[in-house]
This record gives structure tokens, C-alpha cells and sequence, in this order.
């Protein structure tokens, strides 16, 4: 266990030491913060008013606020965990094309040791930047108002993280063992950056693209974690507005909010509960990781 | 004294590409024992089968005892390796750097610190301990990758072109310290090297050609073998000098004649004692035995 904590430790310094690469690890969420303060919140908040202006003060400003704002940290949340895990993992490129692994291999280490010390790596880093984020996020919105999260709400969050984390590695390791040269997978970092945006639906709703780009949005696991984070952050507050709306619109304003920011993973164009999402990124993990049992031997240079 | 490495037809196929082609070499406990060959023959390669990094084609090798391909987890806890290019991490600091390399080995960083005691002040780690590796000179770098070689002990410390590309200041300096190796441990070393000064010391080379092993030997008897010594005679080129050199080949550079020859020569200066007073012996040098041998002078 030694070696194993050892090279986990080494993936992790090199992550967190490299303030340039945590820095650019959150590019998306960068983006998508900068979209939001520059246009993104009041089209939100503009949409969501326009739906309330019917209800009179029911619906305060307060509330169209706190939710944009969960929105918005959903769609950092979501966006993060993707980026850095795929950031964490390029050490594997750079270790492969600068020869350190053959210093490893060289070592009595284990083959299972050394490729699972970089997804450890990559899971925990993902695992510390989202939850920072989830935990500055919540702070930042408490002082605006509340979000009427429960302690469960909270841990569920929090625990949607650690899963959203795990999968995110487990998805990017087999391309990853695929890569030859750092800058090929930073040229995918390029787009990979600038398109997970989209496809989790943090630049914009997914309720805006068409169905077949909604289908195809739908097949990345990260689609559905974030439409997860979001119903988890902005449902009890949805409910209390619904509570104070006291039915006199049958559930159809918070409804059509659900359907306009909530963006669920999507199979056979049939759309899929919570539990049923978490079902699908765990199949989608256990996919990925047989993938990584598959690759890695072929390529690992200990043979 | 046995064997440390005893290596039999061994070969490494890539696809139509042979790169190791069955050699056969051994290698005593506490040698030093030199590869040279070209860019391309095979020296790498080589080292990197036998430090169960790449996979043999064909062939049989044994370390220490442990076979090939059958006990490499001892094999890997018993040799040491500086590899060609740096392998530590850039971002890292020297002392981040020993730590984890030590962990691989299952050493705690307490053992790290304790093991590299003996090396704080020749290697001058302790001035560059919290430096970034990325950050240190090539001479400096050197030196940090022979220490974490050395961090688990091994018996064995196969370098792989430790000093190219360093000026010969930090050259002499890395030598002084694999010297200093040697003689207090008794470490077995396996050198491949493109200076082929640095193998003056060795006790045993083996030249490679393409894959091939073309000759081994000690130093002294391949240069016997494949080398000339050559007579430098300082005196001006005059019609009467070149007399005194009739039936021998030679050479005139700026100032002096340059005479090939083989075993003695003393029976040559003895006839002409009275031409011949300013000169001097140059042995054979591991380069014309490289250039006899392989017909191509030795590129780095």
C-alpha cells in the first residue's frame, strides 16, 4: 500500500503544486461564471419573472434570484468536476511522453497500482475542487437568501460530487491511455472546455437544442449528475413556491421551470427519474472501467 | 566473484526491426561493465530489458540470481537506474522528488531522509533540498537522479548515458561520485556511454553494432587488438626527416610527423636516437577502436 499511496500522493502534488494548470482545470466553470455575471443571470432571472408576473409578489425577486444562483452552481459544479479530472489525468500523457514511467515500471510497484493511483489521484482533486466550489457556492447563496436546503439536501450534494467525480475519471482514463503526446490531449482540453459547457447544459438550458441534440447531450453521464445538482439545489425552493402558489396554476409554473433548467440524462428518447440517472452513470462507469481493463494492459509499457 | 548479469541470445523484435540481435554477455559482481555502441544499436534497448521495462523477445537473462520474466519484482528491488533523460518531476522539489520515488520501494520519507544521509554533503543535496527539480542545473540534476538510484540500495546501478549533454566540469563531478560509489559499496555498474574516455576504467566493454555484439573485452586488450599507438615526433618536415621514416606510414600536422604503429617501438628509436629526440607515445584510444571496428566514427 506503501507505493500505492506514494504514487498517488506524486499525481496529486503534481496537480496541486501547478497553480497554472489548477487555475486552467477550471476553465469551464470560469466561463461559465464570467457568462453568468455578464448576461447569463438576467436571462435567467428574466425568464423565470416573465413566468411569475401572472402570480403578482407570490413570486418574490429573492427567489428568482437564489434560483439563478443555484443554477449557475450547478452548472459550476458540473463543469468542474469534468475539467480537472481530465486535468489530473493528462499527468499519465506527460509521465508516458517524457519517459517517467518507465521509471515507475522499473520499480517493484504493481501495474494495478500505478494505473489506479492516477484515477485515485484524479477522483480525489475532483473530489476537493467541487466540493471548494459547492461550499463556497452554498456560502455565497446563503448570504443572499435560502435555498431551503435540508441536511440531507446538503449531503446529498455533497455525496452527488464524490459520484459525478468518479465517473467523470472513469470516463476520461481509457482516452487518456489512448493519447500519445500532451499536446494532443491538450488540444482536446481546448475542446473539451469550450463543449462541456454545453452538452451539461451550464451555458445554456438543454431545453433550447433540439431533440436529437438533447438525446445525444443526454448520453454523457455528466448531463444527467448536473441536472441532479440542480433539482437537488433548486427543488425544495420550487416546492415552497409551488406552496405559496397554493395550486392556482395546477403545478405548471414550477413545472415548465423544470423543464426549461432540468436537463435528465435521456435513453431511447425516453427520459429517466433520479434514481434511473444515477443507475445510468453507474453503467456507464462500470462500462468505462471494464475499457480501462481492457486498454491499459495493451498499453502500459510493463508488459 | 559471480556473475551479477548473465545474459544469453537475447532478442528484441519490433515487428520487422531487430533491435537486440541474440546477444550473449556477462557481467561480475562489483565490474564496471561498459555498453557502447551508436545511436540505434541496441544499448537502451537493452538496459530496458533488463530492467524488466520492456519485454525480451527470445533469450534467457539472469540478475542476481532472479530470472528474467519470472522474478522481476527482485530484479526491480535490486537494481538501481539513471536514465538517459531526467525522469523526476519538474514540479516538484528535490525532496518531494527522493520521498515518492523512496515510496515505490515501500520506504517511508523518514527512511528517505535516513538513507540519503551519506549523500547530503557530497551530493550537496541539503543546499537544494526544497529547490524545484525543474529549476536545478544539468549538473545538479544529475546528481539528484543518481541519488534516487541509490534510495533503495540496489546492488546494481545500470546508467544509461549519465553524463551527455553536461559540460565537463559536471561530467567529472558526476564520475567523482560514481567512483565514490563503487569503492565504499562494491556496486556492480553497467555503463552505456558515448564518451569513450569514460570507459578507460571499465572492466569489461562490450562494443554493439546494429543489435550485434562485434567484440568485448578489458580496455587495454581491445585497444591491443583493434587500436594503434602513434608515434608524435616534433621536428620540422624536412626531405632528410622524411627519410628517417622510410617503409612506415605517416602523417605531418603543423609541427610534428604522426607514425601509426603496433607492439614496441623502441628498437625504432634506438636506430635513430640522434633524429628523434622531441616526441612522445600516444596509446590507442577506445575511439579507433570503435572506428576500426565499426568503420564509422563515433557520433554523439
Amino acid at each position: 500500500m506503501k507505493q500505492f499511496r506514494g504514487l498517488t500522493r506524486r499525481n496529486l502534488l503534481i496537480y496541486f503544486k501547478d497553480k497554472q494548470a489548477v487555475l486552467f482545470s477550471l476553465l469551464t466553470s470560469i466561463i461559465v461564471f464570467v457568462l453568468y455575471l455578464l448576461f447569463l443571470r438576467k436571462n435567467y432571472e428574466s425568464v423565470i419573472l416573465s413566468g411569475a408576473k401572472a402570480f403578482g409578489g407570490i413570486v418574490t425577486k429573492r427567489d428568482v434570484k437564489l434560483l439563478s444562483a443555484g443554477i449557475l452552481l450547478a452548472g459550476l459544479m458540473g463543469s468542474s468536476s469534468i475539467t480537472v479530472c481530465y486535468s489530473t489525468l493528462t499527468t499519465l500523457v506527460s509521465d508516458r511522453q517524457q519517459k517517467i514511467d518507465y521509471d515507475i515500471c522499473a520499480t517493484p510497484t504493481k501495474r494495478w497500482q500505478i494505473i489506479l493511483s492516477y484515477f485515485t489521484a484524479s477522483f480525489i482533486s475532483a473530489v476537493v475542487m467541487t466540493w471548494l466550489i459547492l461550499t463556497f457556492g452554498l456560502i455565497a447563496t446563503r448570504l443572499q437568501g435560502s435555498l431551503l436546503l435540508g441536511l440531507s439536501d446538503v449531503l446529498k450534494l455533497y455525496g452527488l460530487t464524490v459520484l459525478s467525480s468518479l465517473s467523470a475519471t472513469a470516463l476520461f482514463l481509457p482516452l487518456m491511455l489512448m493519447f500519445k503526446s500532451t499536446s494532443a490531449a491538450g488540444a482536446f482540453f481546448g475542446i473539451l472546455s469550450a463543449a462541456a459547457g454545453f452538452v451539461i447544459g451550464a451555458y445554456m438550458p438543454i431545453s433550447e437544442f433540439s431533440p436529437a441534440v438533447r438525446s445525444f447531450c443526454g448520453i454523457f453521464p455528466g448531463t444527467g449528475l448536473t441536472s441532479l445538482y440542480r433539482s437537488t439545489l433548486m427543488d425544495p425552493l420550487l416546492a415552497h413556491i409551488d406552496k405559496k402558489l397554493g395550486g392556482i396554476d395546477g403545478g405548471v409554473f414550477v413545472r415548465e421551470l423544470k423543464n426549461a433548467f432540468y436537463s435528465r440524462a435521456s435513453l431511447f428518447g425516453r427520459e429517466l427519474t433520479d434514481t434511473q440517472t444515477i443507475l445510468y452513470v453507474l453503467a456507464v462507469f462500470v462500462l468505462c472501467i471494464a475499457a480501462i481493463c481492457l486498454i491499459y494492459p495493451r498499453v502500459s509499457r510493463r508488459k | 566473484m559471480s556473475n551479477a548479469i548473465t545474459v544469453e541470445h537475447l532478442v528484441k523484435r519490433y515487428k520487422s526491426l531487430t533491435a537486440v540481435d541474440d546477444i550473449s554477455f556477462s557481467v561480475k559482481e562489483g565490474d564496471l561493465f561498459a555498453f557502447l555502441g551508436e545511436n540505434g544499436a541496441g544499448k537502451s534497448t537493452t538496459i530496458n530489458i533488463l530492467c524488466t521495462i520492456l519485454k525480451k523477445t527470445s533469450g534467457e537473462a539472469e540478475i542476481l540470481g532472479s530470472r528474467l520474466g519470472k522474478d522481476d519484482d527482485a530484479i526491480r528491488a535490486n537494481i538501481g537506474i539513471v536514465f538517459q533523460n531526467s525522469v523526476l518531476d519538474d514540479m516538484l522539489t528535490v525532496g518531494e522528488n527522493l520521498i515518492s520515488r523512496g515510496s515505490y520501494y515501500g520506504l517511508s520519507a523518514s527512511e528517505v531522509r535516513a538513507r540519503i544521509q551519506p549523500f547530503l554533503e557530497s551530493f550537496e543535496l541539503d543546499q537544494i533540498w526544497k529547490q524545484r527539480y525543474g529549476k536545478l542545473s544539468g549538473g545538479q540534476r544529475r546528481r539528484v537522479d543518481i541519488v534516487r538510484a541509490m534510495l533503495h540500495r540496489p546492488r546494481i546501478l545500470f546508467l544509461d548515458e549519465p553524463t551527455t549533454g553536461l559540460d565537463p566540469g559536471s561530467r567529472k563531478l558526476v564520475w567523482d561520485h560514481i567512483d565514490h560509489l563503487r569503492r565504499e559499496q562494491g556496486m556492480t555498474i553497467f555503463l552505456t556511454t558515448h564518451y569513450m574516455e569514460e570507459t578507460r576504467d571499465a572492466d569489461n566493454v562490450v562494443i554493439l553494432d546494429h543489435g550485434k555484439i562485434i567484440t568485448q573485452g578489458t580496455p587495454a586488450a581491445l585497444k591491443t587488438r583493434y587500436a594503434e599507438n602513434r608515434l608524435l615526433w616534433y621536428a620540422p618536415r624536412t626531405g632528410e626527416n622524411d627519410a628517417v621514416l622510410t617503409g612506415r606510414s605517416f602523417t605531418y600536422d603543423a609541427d610534428h610527423y604522426s607514425v601509426p604503429f603496433r607492439g614496441v617501438i623502441t628498437d625504432f628509436l634506438a636506430d635513430h636516437r640522434d633524429a628523434v629526440t622531441d616526441y612522445e607515445i600516444v596509446k590507442g584510444s577506445m575511439d579507433d577502436v570503435f572506428l576500426n571496428l565499426t568503420g564509422k566514427e563515433f557520433q554523439i
